[in-house]
């Protein structure tokens, strides 16, 4: 089921990966121009992006984030502003929304030096929100509730691209990119670094890993992933506003992560593809349609607590009770977290 | 005017002293949050609304619907959300409560149809004015109940034997469970509780406000949450100071600068608390 | 991971054939984006039920140009992204000529794009938002701006009540924004003075901190640039602060649930109707009876604005005398005085309605036209 199970086998990675970038490619021919099914493939890879790039956070370091919303509508922000109100070209506006998402993102990593889980949790959600609010009163800069229009779409070699299946290839490229340097990433020094804090920071930090430098690291990572998403995201759909990157957006990715499996590679991808798909696929429910979706998701984490294709026995902080106690083993570090507080 | 300002932040900060309560609850005994507090809310608030209408225009009767709602939703969302999902991480009991939360508003919306209901006013008639200042009676009740609602719980955790079996738990659940203790039973009861509560101050929000919507929930339980940190979430006194004091800052923020920023003040609040006080003002010596 | 993929894949077709729409060529097949569920389903129910009332009744009378129109309905939740899905579901299904929807600007203009790509009508009974109807000659907005809307109000209030000073309070969103700005402007030209102004989120219920802020400031009415629910809301917290004004608002407050909602806090309240359903008008006495008995509430201004849509449609289908999707926008851009039951609608170059605004107050509990 995991990642790890399939790389077991150099075969079983080559015909798995070599089959999947087949279907990947020929999508569009496959969908037979159907756009609106080609629309949902694109939005699926969008997610894709966003849910890996909050795993790095969640999954691989064992923190939580509910502001994935704001750091992905800041790229998108960054880049339509600059874009419309200067001209620039794509690509060039799309790297400084993720250079600047990623400065922000470093930037509230230092929080995470004082929170933890649920703490972290809300400060992120609170963050996110606040984002949200100041785009929505500097107006002088983000024209405020009315959001930017006409944002011009991306060129490639002096032709727009305006067709959907264009944006589809573009963000599978990227797709394909970033879930490939996460996975390099995973597997490299830094995330066993990232792997070992999750397990134990305590440990971790004596063995000479620099917790907090790598926590930093893994915020800057994702934010700088997620900010070049929201910057994709805006030259796609040419209008943006504060209402489309708030709570709702957050709570969709960090479940997408949930859902799907944390810690693992696969699992934001599957989670991301399946709460992408299923909003359409219970169409036909019309007013029932986001109660059974609700419904589903909690008899799906009910069942598979570590997602989807999570790994099983992931040494994930977890709720008090029979099985891992962290509950009180975490007591010592919240006291030192109070320590620090008062000083 | 700035009397005005405070009595209203007073008021509103009662109701998020009362859900600040509900997270206290479940806070001191699993370090746990339940993210749908605030659809408990909204639920309460449904059913006393149903109450009013249909049955009995009793404020009392719906008030105690509202509290019975909320106990029984409070009750399942713990035996699936928190119950059967111990020992595994602790993030998919979070996202279980946020599936919670996405479930019980679409269903409200879906069941009760989207528009806003319109609830009576009760007692909405101005108790006295005091330097131009208006003071209704039910403001003067909100602050009652809040206030008898804080001594009530003092004396169940700390004069009664369920309240020491709550705090044992809460102490230490490993041990207070090889002691022999119902530890299962304590933590249902605190989180059936805690959703009865949300669920009675969603009536009085609604009757406060008299409007009755599916998505009324969401804010509230946020800004609750914030009042908890504010005051201190480990303690029951904390979260009622906190509730009180956000209250009354929000509303005068409003005095003194463009009310396009009086969200930002409340998560300014939580963020800084979070980040240099997480004990809250009442910090450590307050305990459940 | 392969077998995975083969399956997504496979779940993606299935969901597409399952939900994609077949029509036969010989109707008329529009589509309806609304938020039926999310935070605005009130307005995306009242807009599906009154197009499906409205299609009935043309089928009824032999629809146009001898076909029936037929309808396809889907769900965005008042999300852009989802908008946008199904901007690209209908685009992609030929036998479509033209879309209604959706309900707020936002997913308007996010789905915008993609109906312009495709050359398929996009008629929006309800976005505001100046720069929508303009950003592509694809999109059509029978609500009509505020730029309209806003003269009339203001001149009730300076010619009419002989108000000096205002208060503003607004929904910051974009309608509310440029409510806001337009009375103010209006009002301001007309010699009135604007004392102070402030905002809300949408979401919020407790109003009292705002209005004690305006009521400092001591202006003779209270301008407020909200939906009717909020209205109401804002209504009873001034009613129970003892602060008694002239209260003007926009045609947004025009819905039964204001007075249900707000009881007698409403009463004296201005707002602006282009729909009345106290218009003897047998259209819609007809329209508001065949509502209330079937959905079993009083249907609002959106829901008029969606039911003028659909027959705005059939007329420019009749009018082009083809099932051609640029025929029909061409016809449909050509509307002129058309008389539907929000007033009567003749499209601005940039397909913006302008409309006929009439004042109404609230008396004892009911709507009634300002002599």
């Amino acid at each position: 089921m995991t990642l790890r199970n399939v790389y077991a086998s150099k075969e079983g990675k080559a015909i798995g990966m070599g089959g999947l970038a087949v279907i990947l490619l020929v999508l569009p021919r496959l969908l037979g121009g159907n756009d609106y099914l080609l629309q949902v493939a694109t939005m699926m890879a969008l997610y894709v992006v966003l849910a890996s790039s909050l795993n790095l956070i969640i999954g691989f370091t064992g923190m939580y984030s509910l502001g994935h919303g704001a750091f992905y509508g800041m790229g998108a922000y960054t880049s339509a502003i600059l874009s419309v109100n200067l001209g620039w070209p794509f690509w060039i506006t799309m790297p400084l929304g993720g250079l600047l998402t990623a400065l922000v993102g470093a930037f509230l990593g230092l929080a995470t030096l004082r929170l933890r889980q649920t703490f972290l949790v809300f400060g992120t959600l609170a963050f996110g929100e606040i984002v949200r609010i100041l785009i929505m009163n500097w107006s002088s800069l983000t024209r405020g509730p009315m959001g930017i229009p006409g944002i011009p779409p991306p060129k490639v070699f002096g032709t727009e691209l305006t067709s959907s299946t264009h944006y589809y290839y573009l963000i599978l490229v990227y797709a394909i990119l970033m879930v490939f340097a996460i996975f390099r990433l995973y597997y490299s020094r830094i995330g066993r670094a990232w792997v070992a804090i999750r397990e134990d920071e305590v440990a971790a930090s004596s063995m000479g890993i620099s917790v907090f430098g790598y926590k930093i690291l893994a915020f800057t990572i994702s934010c700088l992933i997620a900010g070049l998403a929201g910057a994709f995201y805006a030259h796609f759909v040419t209008f943006i506003s504060a209402d489309q990157f708030g709570m709702g957006e957050s709570f969709l990715i960090l479940t997408m992560v949930a859902l799907g499996g944390t810690g693992s590679i696969a699992g934001p991808i599957i989670g991301a593809c399946i709460l992408i798909v299923i909003p359409e696929a219970f169409r036909f429910l019309a007013e029932y349609r986001m109660v059974l979706y609700g419904a589903m998701l909690i008899v799906v984490i009910v069942l598979k607590p570590e997602g989807l294709a999570g790994i099983k026995g992931l040494f994930m902080p977890t709720t008090g009770g029979r099985r891992r106690t962290t509950l009180f083993r975490r007591e010592p570090k919240v006291a030192a977290v109070k320590a620090g507080g008062s000083q | 005017m700035f009397l005005q300002q405070l009595i209203n932040g007073l008021a509103q900060g009662s109701l998020f002293a009362l859900i600040a309560i509900s997270f206290s609850l479940v806070w001191g005994l699993l370090r746990m949050v339940n993210f749908a507090m605030g659809e408990v809310y909204m639920l309460g608030a449904y059913a006393g609304w149903l109450v009013v209408m249909y049955a009995t225009p009793n404020l009392g009767v719906a008030l105690v619907a509202g509290f019975v709602i909320g106990w029984i939703v409070g009750w399942f969302i713990e035996k699936v959300a928190f119950k059967a999902m111990r020992g595994v991480p602790h993030i998919a009991s979070l996202v279980c409560t946020i599936g919670f939360s996405f479930f019980l508003k679409e269903l409200a919306s879906a069941l009760f149809r989207a528009e806003t209901k319109s609830m009576p006013s009760y007692y909405s008639d101005t108790a006295f004015t005091f330097a131009e200042a208006n003071i209704s009676y039910l403001q003067i009740i909100m602050v009652v109940i809040a206030v008898v609602m804080m001594v009530l719980l003092q004396i169940l955790f700390y004069r009664t034997k369920i309240g020491l079996a709550v705090r044992a738990v809460a102490l230490d659940y490993r041990t207070a469970s090889l002691m022999g203790m119902k530890v299962d039973r304590v933590t249902s009861l605190a989180f059936s509780l805690s959703g009865a509560l949300a669920g009675f101050v969603g009536v009085l929000a609604a009757t406060y406000y008299n409007a009755v919507n599916a998505s009324m929930g969401f804010v509230a339980g946020l800004k609750g949450f914030t009042a908890a940190v504010f005051g201190g979430i480990t303690s029951i006194p904390g979260a009622i100071l906190g509730g009180y004091l956000l209250g009354a800052i929000e509303n005068l923020s409003v005095k003194y600068m463009s009310s396009g920023y009086r969200d930002l003040v409340s998560y300014f609040i939580l963020i800084t608390f979070l980040l240099f006080r997480p004990n809250g003002i009442l910090g450590k010596k307050a305990k459940l | 991971m392969q077998n995975k993929w083969h399956s997504l894949v496979g779940v993606t077709l299935l969901v597409g054939g399952a939900t994609g729409a077949w029509a036969a060529p010989s109707t008329i097949h529009i589509a309806l984006t609304a938020p039926i569920t999310g935070d605005y389903a009130e307005y995306g129910n009242n807009f599906k039920h009154s197009v499906e009332l409205a299609i009935e009744e043309i089928n009824g009378k032999g629809g146009a140009l001898g076909k029936k129109f037929e309808l396809s309905v889907g769900d965005s939740k008042g999300d852009p992204k989802e908008s946008a899905i199904l901007a690209q579901k209908w685009t992609s299904d030929s036998t479509i000529l033209a879309e209604i929807g959706d309900f707020t600007s936002t997913c308007c203009m996010a789905s915008q794009p993609i109906y312009n790509r495709a050359g398929v009508i996009q008629l929006s009974p309800t976005a505001s938002h100046t720069k929508f109807a303009s950003g592509s000659k694809w999109s059509f907005s029978a609500y009509g701006t505020q730029y309209w809307e806003q003269p009339v109000m203001a001149s009730l209030a300076v010619d009419k009540l002989k108000l000096k000073t205002a208060a503003i309070l607004y929904i910051n969103n974009d309608w509310g924004v440029d409510t806001q700005k337009f009375f103010k402007e209006n009002f301001e030209k007309r010699g009135g003075k604007i004392l102070a102004e402030e905002s809300y989120f949408s979401g919020e219920t407790d109003f009292n901190a705002v209005l004690t802020k305006l009521k400092g400031a001591k202006p003779d009415a209270l301008f407020i640039a909200t939906m009717y629910n909020d209205g109401a809301l804002i209504s009873k917290q001034r009613e129970k602060m003892g602060w008694n004004l002239p209260v003007i608002g926009s045609s947004a407050l025009y819905s039964p649930q204001l007075i249900q909602l707000g009881g007698t806090a409403v009463n004296g309240v201005y707002s602006n109707v282009s729909f009345f359903a106290k218009d003897p008008d047998p259209r819609i006495q007809s329209f508001v009876k065949t509502f209330e008995t079937r959905y079993g509430n009083s249907p609002n201004f959106a829901a008029a604005l969606a039911y003028d849509c659909v027959y705005l449609l059939a007329e420019a289908v009749k009018r082009a005398n083809a099932m051609d999707r640029s025929a029909v926008r061409d016809a449909l851009a050509a509307t002129k005085d058309f008389k539907g039951l929000a007033g009567s609608i003749t499209f601005t170059q940039d397909r913006d309605a302008i409309k006929s605004y009439k004042p109404v107050q609230v008396v004892n509990g009911d709507f009634q036209l300002v002599k």
